[in-house]
Order: structure tokens, then sequence, then C-alpha cells
């Protein structure tokens, strides 16, 4: 008897010796769950997959010992992907899926849209869960963190504010006028963008800086995303007559048909194109029917920047894709979220949310580094927004000209 | 204002009218015959835009041929969703609201069809005609007017089967009388699926003339069916003719406001004014001129 105890006894320690070996095992394996919410599905499905796949290599390389750590135990991290459809309420639901049922200690998203982010945002507060957006600038977003701190003390926005865009664009038009780049025309100045918090945002903040040195908004047309006809647009602003005409799409065809359509139409305005040139497929095209064309943001240029072709490359090897600004910008969110995760020692959310906004970090597209808006900078000590041109078969920086990889044609 | 840039927002708003025009015949043409109202109605415009592109582009075939075949394939889909889906519910008493819920429910598998078997990219097929016709301070490239064109054609025939052939007169008959109809020998049935066919081939064409200045994707019919309807309660329900003109002023209607306003009010002058008409004309502008 006593020895069917003994064996009975070392069964049982044995047995629990396993369950504890077993969770210690899962607990080296997947110490910290994070979630991804972004457009998987839908017009902007295209976009979502590059973020995916750049967050992906950011959480293999770091899962492998290949990631920039800040500590000497960093945390195995497990992904979770969800699917926004671009929709808010579509990303409502994913983010309850993710702090519910996952379980997630971190979420990064919406990776692509403003008005998504804005819906998003309030799940912080109301589940106690960090959530760090990947490339929404809207800023909206920031005035609403401003508005009340203490509330989203747990959101922040890797990616800077609509001004971005707008002191880029003005100060390239500034400088572009001083050395008769451009001619200055009248001061005239007209928008056409999506009907997004993005692209309301950008043309509001372009046109107060243009207005401020005495320029017109002649016209501001906000077409539904995805919107493929101009040509009522076109016509109206070939009457107007504008200097500088900005347009703003997140939709790569929405940018090609308007460019093919301006071409058409033969307006004489310098041409500023924001956000969809980041898109490999315009480019493809953009050769045949953008030859000279101004845009803002080139971030990242694999054929220009050895860093970039190698980021690229290792997005090739990975997924067998060609590595966009969406892949480089989703890499170094999440690299940032690592690292924040890492410093914080735990899944701590209060710790979390202020590793993020303590960040002080270079990656691909500039240095992170968050304002009191919860916001990242920009600028050239911060995340940098030069302008390019459309020459030939490639881009180049013409603005600022100590980053100009080329003189404007 | 000048001549030409008012000639421009002419053309361009018969442009748009003529694809609204397109789409709400089709609708207008199974309603008035079948009391039908097809929800998935703007997905035949997207097969046909995805089937055109891959006729065309794809496999690189002679424009032309890539269209009729995708007309006659559209057609032919048209057809077997109204003997499939409409037709067995058609038998039942209370088939009003089953049709609209079925039509639905069909519209939302062909779009999630549509983004497995051809992912969810946006497509454009290359422009058919080339070159930019210049007159004065006019400028329209020719796939532009091309589409006016043609599709004014295409109405045109469709027109002339309606109210100028054998086939028409039985069409309209069995939208007078289904029953009576049957009576008289005329298969109601054979009908009903005949003008689901040629309603299909309808939005058919829309997609193909629209295709290259327009992206082909899974959600293309979604805008085109809700215009559609604002077409066809214009209109007159029912009323191919009023749906044609309805199309007409609509697209005017559009251009017109995008030219004098912002573009953000194009879709509300449009729609005040058919709020506006189905105030003072309930029935629509041009109902009751049609047999």
């Amino acid at each position: 008897m006593a020895t069917h105890s003994e064996g009975r006894a070392m069964a049982l320690r044995m047995l629990a010796l396993m369950l504890v070996a077993g969770t210690a095992g899962a607990a080296q394996a997947q110490d910290v769950r994070i979630g991804m919410i972004g457009p998987m599905t839908g017009p902007a499905a295209n976009t979502g997959t590059a973020h995916r796949e750049g967050m992906e290599l950011a959480v293999k390389e770091w899962n492998e010992g290949a990631g920039d750590y800040v500590t000497d135990q960093p945390p195995q991290v497990e992904l979770v992907v969800e699917d926004s459809n671009s929709k808010p309420e579509v990303a409502i639901g994913a983010a309850q899926r993710l702090m519910t049922r996952n379980e997630v200690d971190m979420i990064v998203g919406d990776t692509l849209h403003s008005h998504v982010t804005l819906a998003l945002m309030e799940m912080a507060p109301q589940y106690g869960v960090p959530i760090l957006s990947a490339e929404p600038v809207s800023s909206a977003i920031a005035d609403k963190v401003l508005s009340d701190p203490e509330r989203y003390a747990l959101y922040y926005k890797g990616n800077y504010n609509s001004d971005g865009y707008g002191k880029a664009v003005h100060g390239f038009y500034r400088w572009a006028f001083e050395n008769d780049v451009v001619p200055e025309g009248n001061k005239s100045i007209a928008f056409v963008v999506e009907d997004t918090d993005y692209g309301i945002a950008n043309a509001e903040k372009i046109g107060e800086l243009f207005e401020a040195d005495g320029w017109t908004v002649a016209a501001t047309e906000t077409t539904p995303t995805g919107t493929t006809d101009f040509y009522p647009q076109l016509s109206k602003l070939r009457g107007l007559d504008p200097d500088i005409l900005v347009s703003v799409f997140t939709l790569a065809n929405s940018g090609l048909s308007f460019v093919r359509q301006l071409d058409e139409q033969a307006l004489e305005a310098s041409h500023m194109a924001i956000f969809y040139p980041t898109r490999p497929e315009f480019m493809e095209q953009a050769p045949d029917i953008a030859d000279g064309m101004f845009w803002a943001a080139l971030q990242f240029s694999p054929e220009i920047t050895p860093e970039h072709r190698e980021f690229s490359d290792r997005i090739e090897a990975e997924f067998g894709a060609v590595a966009n600004y969406s892949h480089a910008h989703a890499y170094c969110t999440m690299v940032v979220a690592l690292r924040a995760v890492d410093a914080a020692g735990g899944t701590d959310a209060d710790a979390i949310a202020n590793e993020i906004g303590g960040t002080d970090y270079d990656c691909l597209v500039g240095k992170y580094a968050f304002g009191e808006d919860h916001t990242v900078r920009s600028g050239p000590d911060a995340i940098p927004l030069p302008v390019a041109q459309v020459q030939g078969d490639t881009s180049q920086i013409v603005w600022p000209e100590n980053v100009a990889t080329a003189e404007p044609q | 204002m000048t001549a030409s840039l008012f000639l421009e927002m002419v053309i361009n708003g018969l442009i748009s009218g003529s694809i609204y025009a397109l789409v709400g015949s089709g609708i207008a043409l199974v309603y008035g015959t079948t009391r039908v109202l097809n929800f998935a109605h703007g997905e035949l415009l997207m097969i046909a835009g995805y089937l055109v592109l891959f006729f065309a582009v794809t496999l690189g075939w002679n424009v032309i041929l890539a269209s009729v075949v995708t007309l006659a394939l559209v057609g032919g889909i048209g057809a077997a969703i109204q003997r499939v889906t409409i037709a067995p519910l058609l038998a039942r008493e209370d088939w009003a609201f089953r049709v609209i819920a079925a039509t639905i429910g069909l519209s939302i598998l062909l779009q999630s069809g549509a983004q497995i078997v051809w992912g969810e990219q946006f497509r454009t097929l290359p422009y058919f005609f080339d070159g930019v016709v210049s007159l004065g301070g006019l400028r329209m490239p020719v796939q532009r007017l091309s589409i006016l064109v043609i599709a004014l054609a295409l109405m045109g025939l469709c027109a002339l089967v309606l109210y100028r052939t054998g086939l028409g007169r039985i069409v309209r008959a069995t939208a007078q009388d289904a029953e009576a109809a049957l009576a008289v020998g005329i298969p109601a049935g054979l009908v009903h699926t005949s003008v689901f066919a040629i309603s299909a081939v309808l939005a058919g064409a829309g997609a193909i003339l629209l295709s290259p200045i327009l992206t082909v994707n899974p959600w293309m019919g979604v805008s085109f069916l809700l215009k559609g309807f604002a077409v066809v309660i214009l209109g007159g329900l029912g009323s191919f003719g009023g749906a044609v003109a309805a199309g007409f002023l609509l697209g005017l209607i559009e251009a017109a406001s995008v030219t004098v306003l912002p573009t953000e009010w194009r879709d509300v002058v449009a729609f005040t004014f058919l709020i506006a008409v189905i105030w003072v004309r309930p029935n629509g502008l041009f109902a009751g001129r049609e047999a």
C-alpha cells in the first residue's frame, strides 16, 4: 500500500511539475499579446496587407532575437490581426473581440484611417488597454487628446498631424516661388480631396497657411472615397484657373484617374499630390501620366536610400512582396510598441502608455518622439516630409534642399 | 461661366445621365413587367465589368468581341438569376418581401464572391478610344463622348424592340396583365426571364462603357443601384422611357450642382430634387405616359 501511495504521490508530483513546466514554457513562448486592427478587406485592403506584413516582420524579428530591444529579457510577442474593413463600427467590434476574447495587452490600430481611429481611440479608456494608431494623420485626433488628456492617457498617435503635410506643401512652394521653380501667379489655390477626415484636414491646414500669405482658396472639392470620375470637378477648376492644385486620396485608383483626367483637361496649375503616390500601383503607371508632378511625402525610397533597400529585401524575402511606405511605417510603429512593452517590464497598461510617450527612437521613416498631444512629431529633426517629383521612371526628392536627390524639372 | 464650360458641364451631365439611364431603365423594365425590385441589379454591372476586363485585358481579345461575349454572358446570368432565385418565389402568394430579401442576399453573395474570385483591388480597363476633342475652350476625351453615343444607341435599340417589334408587344402585354397574357398563349414566365436578361444586358453595357474611366471592383454596383432606383422613382415606377429621361435629368442636375456648389452638395441637391418630385408628383415625372 505504501508503495502504491508513494507511486501515486510521485505521479501527482510529476503531473504538477509537467503543468508548471508547461505553463512556464507557454509564458516564455508568449508573454505579451498585441492586437492589430487595419483594413484587411475592402477598398484599402492593399494598404492593410502591407501594414500586416510590416508588423508581422517586426514581431517575427523580435521573437527570433533580431529585434532592437530595450532590456536584456524582452518578452515573446503574439500578434493577433483583426479587420476594420475601413469602417469605424467594424473596427469597434474587432477591438471588443481583441480585448475580451483574445485578452490582448495592447492594440495597434487603426493602421490607416483617421475616421476609424476617431472611434477606436474611445476604446482605450473604456477597456483600459493602450492603443497606438499607425498611419492616421488627421489633426482632429490630436485635438481630441488635447481636449481631455486624462481620458486619452492610454491612446497615442503613431503619425504626425495634418499640419505636417501643410507645412511641407507650404514650405516647398515658398521655396519654389523664391527659386522660380513654380510661378506664383494670381495666388489662387484649389483642392480636390477625398471626403474623409484625412482629406479634409489636409485641405484645411494647407489652405490656412496659404491664406496667411494672402492666397485665396478658389475651391475645395470633396469627393467620396473611391471616386474615379473627376471630370465635373476638373471642368469647374479649369474655369477657376488656380495656380496650385492639391489632390489628396488614400486610394491609388482615385489618384490614377485624377492624374490621367487632369492631363486630359490640360489644367495649367502646379499639381501637388498627397499620399497616393506612395502606393506602388500608382507609381507603376506614373511615368506615362504624371511626369513632372510634385508629391508629398517621399518617406520611403528603396531606389535612393540603402537602408530602405535593405528593408525592402527583407519584406520580399519574407512575403514575396515589393515593400512600400506602408510596410515601413507599420514596421516602425510595431517596433515602437514592442520597445514600449519591453521597457514597461510587464503588461501594465499605464506603464506601456508611459513608455510609448517617452519614445525617442530612430526608425526607417524618421525619429519617433511624441508631443503632449500624444502625436508623433514631424519636421527635419523628427519625421521628415520631403517633397518629391516624378522624373521619368522614378521619384526624386526635390525639397528640402539638404536632402534633395535631384533638381526640380 | 464661359460658353465652352457650360457646354462641357452639359456634356458631363449627359454622360453621367446616360449611365444612370442604362441602369435605371433596366430596373424599370423588370419592375414594369414583373413588379420585382431587383436589389442585385448593381452586381450584374459589376460582373460585366470583371468579364470584359478578363476577356479584353487578361485574354487580350478585341474589345468588340470581348464586349459582345460579356453581354451574352451577363444576359445569361440575368436570366439564370430570374429562373433560380426569383421565379420560384413568384409562385408564392407572399412573394413581395421574399423577393426583396432574396435579391439583397444575392447582392451580398455576389459581392463577396467577387472579392474571393477577383480580390479587392480596383482595376481599370485601358481606354477603348484614344484622343481628346478640343473645340475652343472645350476639352473632352473621345472615350467619354463614346459613352454618350453608344448608350444612346443602345437605349434607342431597346426602345425600338420594346415598341416596334412582336417581342416588345409580348413584353408590354405581360406587363399589363400577366394572367391575361398567359390565357392568350403568351408564355409569361419566359417573358419574365427575357426581361431579366435584357435588363442585365443594359447593366452590362453600362459597365463596359464605364470601366475604362471608372474602376472595376466588387462594390462598383452599389452606388449605381442607388442612383438607378432614384431614376426609376423619378421617372415613374416601371416606365422605361421615364427612367431614360430621368437618368439624363439626374445627370444634368448633378453636373450643374458640382459647377455651382462644392462637390459635397451634389447628392444633397440630387436627392432633394427627388424628394421634391415625389412630393409634387408621387408617381414620378413621367408616370402614366406609357402603356
